[in-house]
């Protein structure tokens, strides 16, 4: 069963020229991401599946090694999550 | 263990109060109101200030409640306390001090957020700045990699600093005058740090012979010079800002960054009272509206040629250099 990932509901984020800057409420740090993790921050607007991340990214980067983009993937929701800016949610049925 | 216990003195601190005459209520332009300074170790800290702020003119006066500013040092505390005039707290460092001139040196990081945040999109920027042309470019990095001994190059080409480690700068929201950002000197001495490189040594001594100034550790803060710095309190438009790398790049080599690595580089370069949002919202305003450019360098006399030619002024230091420039990112 696939998980839900969102957005922290305290986190903003601020695009500049193509690439976001996220701010959690109360806490001081500006946290840059580069183009790939602003691409997926911009696709979680909604809360996604992680299945639905990885054919997203995929389909992106035609080019790359699919174990290189998984592997990205997850070291980049690892960071995210980790931060606090995003998080898991147990499935509950597909979010558009 | 107080600031003035004889087993705290070091060679170049002024840890004796005994004679000092200095007001303890200072008016500096750049500040709405008065900011006072009070508590036992106030004049301690006074006369450290008086060596990190030689542009600042202290004007003797009374404690009142319309002060907006109040701050209080004591040498067991050693807090530096922000308070309005209405007695609340507005910030301040409240980490013990080790002695008066960290003391002071925290003060003024502290009275310069304040400052900032009085200006529309302020920010303390870790920059110095040069007058070119009746406009200020500013030139920032971090500590300890070229922005003081650039400034003090600036100095010996004849040319005014606003300053060269922080200035403050501003929107003014006037796009009617095209320069909507504005640069503001501090008053705050130039600092080199000793020893000098072999290679400018010799260049640099008519500098140190005339502005000798004062030595505290490893740094030589210089005696305040009118005809060089330019004193607190009129702001100057701003009209380009280079990111500086002392890289080892020869010739100089400049370069646009993209707007999201500027942000991110001023991001680290700045201060912004106010929390996260203001400050990132003050530095988009800064990167939208001032050219920026990236200055791969290797000699400071370099950079100031690169620079002159940024504003359009005719070099006048000893080493005219050719500068390429490139696209990049």
């Amino acid at each position: 069963m696939a998980r839900i990932i969102e957005r922290d509901p305290d986190t903003s984020g601020t695009e500049v020229d193509g690439e976001i800057f996220l701010i959690k409420a109360r806490e001081e740090d500006i946290h840059h991401l580069d183009a790939i993790a602003s691409g997926l921050w911009r696709f979680l607007e909604h809360p996604r599946d992680e299945d639905e991340l990885e054919d997203v990214m995929r389909a992106a980067f035609p080019d790359i090694p699919q174990e290189t983009i998984d592997a990205d993937l997850t070291r980049t929701l690892e960071t995210l999550i980790e931060a606090g800016y995003l998080r898991w949610q147990p499935f509950q049925g597909r979010h558009d | 263990m107080p600031w003035d216990h004889p087993a705290r003195r070091t060679q170049n601190s002024a840890c004796d109060a005994s004679n000092l005459a200095l007001p303890s209520i200072w008016t500096f332009e750049g500040l709405t109101e008065p900011f006072t300074v009070s508590g036992d170790a106030a004049p301690l800290v006074l006369r450290e200030l008086a060596t990190l702020l030689p542009g600042w003119r202290p004007a003797p006066g009374e404690h009142g409640a319309g002060n907006a500013v109040h701050i209080t040092f004591n040498q067991t505390g050693n807090a530096i306390h922000l308070l309005d005039s209405a007695g609340q707290e507005i910030g301040g460092d409240f980490n013990p001090s080790p002695d008066p001139f960290s003391a002071a040196y925290r003060l003024t990081a502290a009275l310069f957020e304040v400052m900032a945040f009085a200006q529309p999109n302020g920010l303390v920027l870790h920059a110095g700045a040069v007058m070119t042309q009746n406009q200020a470019i500013a030139f920032a990095a971090p500590s300890e990699t070229g922005k003081s001994i650039l400034g003090a190059a600036c100095a010996l080409a004849g040319k005014r600093l606003l300053g060269d480690d922080r200035i403050i700068v501003s929107s003014t929201g006037d796009t009617s005058t095209g320069n909507r950002h504005m640069a503001h000197p501090l008053g705050l001495a130039q600092k080199i740090r000793l020893p000098l490189p072999d290679a400018i040594v010799d260049e640099f001594a008519p500098l140190l012979s005339l502005r000798p100034g004062r030595r505290i550790a490893d740094s030589l803060f210089l005696d305040w010079d009118e005809a060089v710095q330019m004193p607190p309190g009129k702001a100057v438009p701003l009209s380009a800002l280079v990111l500086l790398h002392r890289d080892g790049t020869t010739p100089p080599r400049m370069e646009r960054p993209s707007q999201p690595q500027a942000v991110r580089t001023l991001l680290q370069l700045s201060a912004a009272p106010g929390g996260p949002t203001r400050h990132l919202a003050a530095v988009r305003a800064l990167v939208d509206h001032v050219p920026v450019t990236t200055l791969h360098y290797a000699s400071c006399f370099e950079a100031l040629d690169a620079i002159a030619d940024l504003g359009h002024t005719p070099r006048r230091s000893p080493h005219p250099t050719p500068v390429r420039m490139a696209e990049g990112g």
